[in-house]
């Protein structure tokens, strides 16, 4: 059994008769930064979705530090430390934005509903220290001075910077992004992975991201797994999986894309 | 209640007893806000846990007949009684949500409905409980005869009700602000997001349903012993109507809402029983709520105070689907 951090093998997800995810090996150590690619329909989605227990893999083994998580439901993947952020934005909208962040500690606030009534010292030291992480987490992602701001009346970006920081309330050991670029300009796209590495560096959190602008994958890899029609066709350092042949006609086929 | 002639209409005696219903009723909507505010959980049949905590509450009174008004064993049994109905109505909500939150959608509302009709029909059924006539609650704490007496009777119970629902209201405005409430509110926000970031939403929406109802049940309590005699018709479906239009109207979220809400639905429902609009608008009144329910439902207001439409309840719940 590999130690590795975060650990998919021949995971398959299959709707009716479409192979959405066939025989997927992943794999994320500590303090890597990982790319899934593919195009759309590719798998990526899914893939996130049978890792976190929002889907129910058809067959295959997801390891969390050696053990296999797969059955559990998603609130418990989520606490033993797989943070992710959604391809299409999942903010509690009416909440403000320091709630939206605060949410995910709950299950560490260390008091019960009476304390809560009761507004014990140890309801207050912990919603104090929450409140402390959080605002920590926005000022991370930019977002201090929106704190009381609803969290659907911020701009796209900030949504999208939003939930990394809700994610990462979770203390996660791996943080998955899916498309967290997307919509963003070339300047935004920049201080996206500068976060990234951020994220990596100083918190030592690995992340897996799915990404369709090559060249933000490509800068911010170590290595690239990728999908077509649910299977992987290649895996490898950023060069060998450019390189690929059979990635280049399945993904980077269109010249517009490559020569970016 | 008592049956009062013309000249006692606006006197403070009336008064009294408007503001006893306005407790009574703001008691029951913000413990459905909890729910359906708070919770985004959609109960049509909050009138069955109401009816739940009057009958335990009566029921244990009841056995309690020869115990003298006002004594201390009244006290305790008048006590024990808020006990007694708040864990019967808070059992049945663990009953009813335990086996209906588990699923996404409308099962719920569904199971609620059908929820406070059996209560009634089995209350009907039972007995012990008075059938389909009345159970009478003896007094355990005062026994009004005399003017003067139902005057300090109703003076008595509004500072009860008034302290209930100060209670009700601080207990959920502490577990809204909190850890948990934060849990609660997410999974009306978004469930499958919430269950991403750690929160077992099934959990929560029990916990929330589960307080709903025992709350629901306190009122029970207090209604039974105001009254002094309930009977089914007491707790039918209009009653959910009315609870549910008061949550509507005050605001979805909105516990300060919910008790101006409550105030003006009740104040104008004793205006019009009173007959100063006249008679025409008295035999309405029932199916105003009704109307009004519909109304407000159809314009998707933002009610008096809060910032969340109901139909962005039915969105949400439309949305639902994969991770995405
Ligand atoms: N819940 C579902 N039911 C049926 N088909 C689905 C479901 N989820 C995804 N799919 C299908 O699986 C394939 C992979 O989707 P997805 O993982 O979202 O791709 P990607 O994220 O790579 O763009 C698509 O063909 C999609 O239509
Ligand atoms: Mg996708």
């Amino acid at each position: 059994m590999s130690d590795a951090l975060l650990e998919a093998r021949a995971l398959c997800k299959h709707f009716g008769g479409l192979r959405a995810v066939h025989g997927v090996d992943l794999c994320v150590d500590r303090g890597e930064i990982v790319a899934l690619i593919g195009p759309n329909g590719a798998g990526k989605t899914t893939c996130f979705n049978c890792i976190t227990g929002a889907d129910v893999a058809t067959a295959g083994d997801v390891r969390l530090g050696g053990t296999s998580v797969v059955g559990w439901p998603a609130w418990r993947v989520a606490q033993a430390g797989v943070g992710r952020t959604f391809q299409n934005i999942r903010l509690f909208k009416e909440m403000t934005v320091l709630d939206n962040v605060r949410t995910p500690a709950a299950f560490r606030a260390g008091y019960g509903l009476l304390a809560a009534v009761l507004r014990t010292r140890a309801y207050r030291a912990s919603e104090a220290r929450t409140e402390a992480r959080a605002r920590e987490l926005l000022a991370l992602v930019e977002l201090e001075d929106a704190a009381g701001a609803r969290a659907r009346e911020l701009p796209y970006g900030d949504q999208r910077r939003l939930e990394v920081a809700r994610a990462l309330m979770l203390e996660p050991r791996v943080l998955l992004l899916d498309e967290p670029a997307a919509g963003m300009n070339p300047s935004e796209k920049g201080e996206l992975a500068e976060l990234v590495r951020r994220i990596r560096d100083e918190r030592g959190v690995a992340v897996l991201l799915i990404e369709h602008d090559m060249k933000f994958v490509m800068g911010l890899s170590e290595r690239i797994y990728v999908l077509d029609h649910g299977e992987p066709i290649a895996c490898g350092t950023p060069s060998e999986v450019r390189a690929d042949p059979r990635v280049v006609e399945a993904y980077l086929g269109a010249p517009a894309e490559g020569a970016r | 209640m008592w049956t009062l002639a013309a000249e006692f209409q606006f006197s403070w005696l009336w008064v009294a007893e408007v503001l006893v219903g306005v407790a009574l009723y703001a008691m029951l909507a913000a413990s459905l806000n909890l729910v359906t505010g708070f919770g985004g959980m959609f109960s049509l049949g909050h009138h069955g846990f109401f009816a739940v905590g009057a009958y335990a509450a009566g029921w244990m009174a009841s056995l309690a007949a020869s115990v003298e008004p006002g004594s201390a064993a009244g006290w305790a049994v008048f006590a024990a009684s808020a006990v007694f109905a708040v864990a019967a109505s808070a059992a049945a909500g663990l009953l009813v949500g335990l086996p209906c939150l588990r699923l996404r959608g409308d099962y719920l509302a569904i199971a609620t409905l059908a929820f406070g009709e059996i209560v009634r029909i089995v209350i009907q059924n039972t007995p012990a409980l008075g059938g389909s006539l009345e159970l009478n609650v003896p007094r355990l704490v005062m026994r009004p005869r005399g003017l003067a007496e139902v005057e300090s009777f109703r003076e008595l119970f509004l500072v009860v009700g008034v302290a209930a629902l100060a209670v009700v209201l601080v207990v959920i405005r502490n577990i809204v602000r909190s850890a948990h409430g934060r849990a609660v509110v997410s999974v009306r926000e978004d469930e499958i997001a919430s269950e991403l970031l750690g929160v077992p939403t099934t959990r929560y929406k029990v916990r929330a349903f589960v307080l709903g109802a025992a709350f629901a049940g306190l009122a029970g309590w207090y209604y039974a012993h105001y009254t002094g005699s309930i009977a089914p018709a007491n707790f039918d479906m209009l009653v959910g109507i009315k609870i549910l239009l008061i949550v509507v109207l005050g605001g979805l979220g909105s516990l300060t809402g919910t008790v101006l809400a409550a105030a003006v639905l009740v104040g104008l429902e004793r205006l019009l029983q009173s007959g100063v609009f006249g008679e025409d608008l008295k035999r309405w009144m029932q199916v105003e709520y009704a109307l009004i329910l519909i109304l407000v439902m159809l314009l998707r207001p933002h009610g008096l105070l809060g910032r969340f439409e109901l139909g962005d309840l039915f969105r949400r719940r439309a949305r639902g689907g994969r991770a995405a």
